[in-house]
């Protein structure tokens, strides 16, 4: 019993080639990384009253984020190869 | 309703209508949507309406879908998936914890009584008996003995992740915004995240086991239990009860 792989993820999985999954899912991966990063430097720039450590939210979601990506970006390299 | 009140829930519907869209078998809409709301809430978080670090703690569950739909090593099984979706989320649920309003200590990791929590802990043998019932763990209990026992140790992992992410993190959150109320966003969340199940009665199951486990950590002040039980409950259902009950 686990909320990470339930039956609608698996069957897209299994229907899906990886080549596929890391253009329709990986590239909004990589998007979303970039608006968030994009947010995080514009409220440091406009809300320059943030209280301390306000921005510290946007990293838990980016540094995951950002590993995720880079191993889609390796495995995408290392099925080319 | 309060205004944070009804942000919180308005969040947890907003979650909830996401997971039924892609329990529609319309998984890269429901990513494309995850993140959208990823980035509403982050931005909520940064800007500190009133909500604690309960946006910071949605976003966590809202990855957790984006993470599994989007983490490459397709061909492996789901439990082996489940475990490896769980490395980024563990990094991320440690992130959240050293936001303002959660902790670490909060987690109760060195709980008052180990006694209770053993006791929280073995429930997950019974509730395994349950969710095998349901249709959880089919997979494993069709393989040889060793790749099950593969397979229960990789739920163990998954299990007491989630654990981490919707009592520890989720929970605790939620508790600065709703008080005691925070055990029924915590649990209809944890329910929603189950909905890609395509099963009521996996939905129902998971939100009478969230409930239940919402209530023991509130109760408890600890995770420890729930982690124990979570990991119990599925190592039961893939390696114990397929094979004593067949």
């Amino acid at each position: 019993m686990t909320a990470t792989v339930t039956s609608a993820t698996a069957d897209f999985l299994a229907g899906t080639a990886f080549a596929d999954v890391s253009v329709s899912v990986g590239v909004p991966m990589a998007l979303l990384l970039i608006v968030l990063l994009t947010c995080k430097e514009l409220l440091r720039t406009v809300r320059t009253r943030l209280q301390p450590g306000a921005l510290g939210v946007f990293d838990v979601v980016m540094a995951p984020l950002l590993l995720t990506v880079v191993l889609v970006v390796v495995e995408r390299f290392r099925a080319l190869a | 309703m309060s205004g944070p009140v009804a942000g919180a829930v308005g969040y947890a519907t907003a979650f909830a209508l996401i997971e039924s869209i892609g329990a529609l078998n319309q998984s890269v809409v429901s990513v494309a949507l995850h993140g959208v709301l990823i980035v509403v809430l982050l931005v909520h978080g940064a800007l500190r309406s009133g909500l604690g670090a309960l946006p910071a703690a949605l976003a966590v569950v809202s990855l957790l879908r984006v993470l599994s739909l989007g983490m490459p090593f397709a061909g492996v099984a789901a439990p082996v998936r489940a475990a490896l979706v769980s490395v980024p989320l563990l990094l991320s649920a440690a992130l959240a914890l050293r936001l303002p309003g959660l902790s670490v200590r909060a987690l109760g990791l060195r709980p008052r009584s180990w006694r209770v929590q053993a006791l929280i802990g073995l429930s997950g043998l019974p509730l395994g008996l349950l969710v095998a019932q349901v249709g959880a763990g089919q997979d494993a209990a069709g393989g040889s003995l060793p790749q099950a026992a593969g397979f229960a140790l990789a739920w163990v992992f998954a299990g007491a992740v989630e654990e981490l992410v919707f009592r520890g993190v989720l929970q605790q959150a939620a508790a600065e915004v709703l008080g005691r109320g925070a055990v029924l966003l915590s649990s209809g969340v944890f329910a929603a995240a189950y909905v890609g199940d395509g099963s009521a009665a996996a939905v129902a199951v998971a939100a009478g086991v969230g409930l239940l486990f919402g209530v023991c950590a509130q109760q408890t002040r600890s995770i420890v239990g729930v982690g124990v039980a979570h990991a119990l409950l599925n190592a039961a259902a893939v390696l114990l009860w397929p094979r004593l009950l067949p």
